[in-house]
């Protein structure tokens, strides 16, 4: 049994059969053809085998000619062992005998070897695994040129990869990905949102492990504690099984919790919406009790490959405006970031003229640079036909418009200026249009909270989004997982930040809420409402759960968390005081802590 | 029959490996390696590698087929030469 930790970030445990995809995002699972087939798979096995050797000899002969001959022995070596005939005759066998693909024929027996290797006690020798696995990709590269697909699985599997990107992951067919973990990302990687959205566990940041999981074998990822366990006991075995029952009937409990509001003991009624990326997660808003949604990440229209037209928008948000049957929307405008422009696949950042002209420059500091409202300002017929598409929209339900990464409140002043004029022109085509819209933004970026008194007389509302909050004010990349340990929502600086914003939203009346993950961390839910939100906007799964705690606690309760967290030093001790008054209202309960 | 001994610093990896099971393709005998209490045939690679033979190993060469003398004088050779070229810097290796 091998048990690895990563980084939790969508909870629930699953257990399963693995599937790999290497580096490349070739996938490996287990797979037989038929008897028939099977000549036709040793012949693609043969042809992959000879192109492989062609590409190493060709590698050797360059490889020689500039660097000199000793140095193409390297590859020399490669060539060898691949004409080894019994090494050919065992992959061979695997298709002939056991039926097994090309693919995973290659996989099983190079993987195989691979593994013996990394088993020797000597260190050089052990290295020798990677020259091994190289062989293996050049030929799964070859054999996987023509097919290389996520989303095609035919049975329930566990997915593991070095790094899935957000379209990749928001890919896969849930009805067979159980849960999925990967080599890197961080916490708050976009990957990671989408995880929870599509509602499946997920671990990240595990580290290398690729290696060491026989695809086909049944593993266990647990997105709670962070934790994969390849090749696992049985009584590890039977103690998650049984935590996977105990999980389906805590959910049960929480459904009973659907219809009632969330009021505090003393009757205060707080607002639970939800976070989408989806359209169809409208539907699973509703259900779990949602009372409108309060982020609806337009993003994930970029990201499905090409350039959305305005009817795309349209059709977007007016299904969601619709599925919500009255209850508010707020959509916010693009958040484009480079962050996530890196993650595209690498078919589109090769495209040289996209629409957006943005997606091939490669920046020193995407995090700091053009990104969000900064692009949209840049490409203003973009925004426009962002704007007209949910004002279009706006025709079938209430529905406002939020602007991300706002930092300075010209920015705020163009684009709603923009919209005004987007108004005018849809008026004077007769387009049907809402022209009550709201307008709020995004509090991302210090400098906002600031100067948070000026935003105010003007803005319509406010959405603190703690995630960039704490990377921009912590000046901490979230996903590297190096300096992640700066990385911390409770930092007192946060609630410094949190608290001068809500002050300033509540005495000019202008409605703040939070949408950050902190906000779906139910243990962070006092010291929120003691800080003065009554809004919160979380991924739609967690609503019960939030639910519950606000249905156990009383105002006077919550103010005294929050005032004696705005008193600490450090966020370790925030944390801690906070998940103790947690475990404080559920005595009964195990807590996790995520 | 012919006893040698691995002298190279990093054993018999890849590159010796392929030397070997070079030198061992030139000859009609069959020849095998044995070390470590397991024995396998010199023209196989990776039988060759998992034989785990680090530097100080003995290595017994046989060989059984009309060119066998030549074959075990051949593959003698190889291995005291110490296998050249192989003292690759790491980072290219």
């Amino acid at each position: 049994m091998i048990r690895l930790q990563g980084i939790a970030v969508s909870p629930g445990v699953a257990i399963g059969k693995a599937s790999v995809f290497n580096s490349e995002g070739h996938q490996i699972t287990v797979s037989h053809c038929s008897s028939e087939k099977a000549a036709g798979e040793v012949s693609r096995l043969r042809d992959a085998v000879q192109a492989a050797m062609q590409d190493i000899s060709e590698s050797r002969d360059s490889v020689a000619q500039s660097m000199g001959k000793q140095y193409g022995a390297i590859f020399e070596g490669h060539l060898v062992m691949l004409q080894d005939q019994k090494l050919y005759e065992t992959m061979e066998n695997a298709v002939m005998k056991d039926h097994f693909t090309a693919e995973y024929a290659v996989y099983k027996t190079l993987h195989g070897y691979a593994q013996v290797f990394q088993s020797i006690q000597d260190a050089f020798m052990a290295e020798r695994a990677n020259d091994i696995l190289d062989l293996e990709k050049r030929i799964l590269r070859i054999l996987l040129k023509e097919k290389r697909q996520l989303q095609q699985f035919t049975e329930p599997v566990v997915v593991f990869a070095r790094n899935l990107t957000p379209s990749e992951t928001a890919s896969m067919d849930t009805k067979f990905v159980q849960a999925f973990a990967t080599e890197l990302g961080g916490p708050t990687s976009h990957t990671a949102i989408v995880a929870e959205a599509l509602r499946i566990p997920a671990v990240v940041g595990v580290g290398n492990f690729l290696e060491r999981v026989n695809a086909g074998e049944v593993v266990i990822v647990d997105g709670d504690a962070g934790v994969v366990i390849l090749n696992p006991d049985q009584a590890t075995l039977n103690r998650y099984c049984l935590i996977e029952m105990q999980k389906k009937s805590l959910d049960v409990r929480l459904e009973s919790l659907r219809d009632l509001p969330a009021l505090t003991i003393d009757g205060t009624p707080v607002q639970l919406l939800g976070n989408i990326e989806f359209p169809q997660e409208a539907d699973s808003c509703m259900e779990s009790g949602a009372e409108g949604i309060g982020l609806y990440r337009t993003e994930f229209l970029y990201l499905s490959g090409s350039i959305p037209d305005e009817e795309d928008h349209f059709h977007a948000y007016r299904q969601v405006i619709e599925a919500m049957k009255g209850k508010p929307v707020t959509i916010r405008t693009v958040d484009l970031g480079a962050d996530k422009l890196i993650e595209r696949p690498v078919s589109m950042r090769n495209t040289k003229k996209t629409d957006l002209g943005y997606y091939i420059e490669e920046e020193k500091n995407p995090c700091l640079g053009l990104r969000s409202i900064r692009l949209s300002l840049k490409r203003i017929e973009l925004f426009r036909k962002q704007l007209r598409a949910i004002l279009r929209a706006g025709v079938f339900g209430p529905v406002k418009v939020m602007f991300p990464l706002v930092s300075t409140i010209s920015e705020w002043r163009q684009a709603h200026m923009i919209v005004e004029d987007v108004k005018e022109d849809l008026s004077e085509r007769g387009i049907p249009y809402a022209s009550d819209v709201d307008l709020g933004i995004m509090v991302e970026v210090p400098s906002v909270v600031l100067m948070i008194e000026h935003f105010a007389k003007e803005v319509d509302f406010f959405s603190i989004g703690t995630n960039d909050l704490t990377q921009y004010t912590l000046a901490v990349d979230r996903t590297n997982k190096d300096v992640f340990y700066l990385y911390n929502s409770c930092d007192p600086v946060i609630l410094k930040l949190l608290s001068m914003t809500i002050h300033a939203a509540t005495q000019h009346r202008r409605p703040v809420s939070l949408c950050g993950q902190m906000s779906g961390s139910p243990w962070c839910t006092m010291l929120l409402l003691g800080l003065g939100l009554r809004t919160l906007s979380v991924s739609p799964g967690a609503i019960p759960e939030i639910k519950r705690v606000c249905r156990r606690v009383n105002l006077a309760q919550c103010k005294a968390v929050a005032a004696r967290a705005l008193q600490m030093e450090k966020a370790s001790e925030v944390r801690n005081y906070l998940l103790s008054e947690y475990r404080k209202l559920f005595p009964d309960l195990d807590v996790e802590v995520s | 029959m012919e006893k040698v001994v691995v002298c190279n610093e990093n054993g018999l990896h890849i590159r010796p490996a392929s030397m070997i099971a070079q030198c061992a393709n030139r000859f009609q005998s069959k020849i095998e390696l044995e070390a470590n209490g397991h024995c396998v045939d010199a023209r196989a690679i990776f039988d060759i590698l998992l034989l785990a033979a680090t530097k100080g190993t003995s290595v017994t060469i046989t060989a059984t087929g009309v060119d066998h003398r030549e074959a075990v004088c051949a593959m003698a050779a190889v291995f005291r030469e110490g296998f050249p070229y192989e003292q690759i810097p790491e980072k290219l290796a």
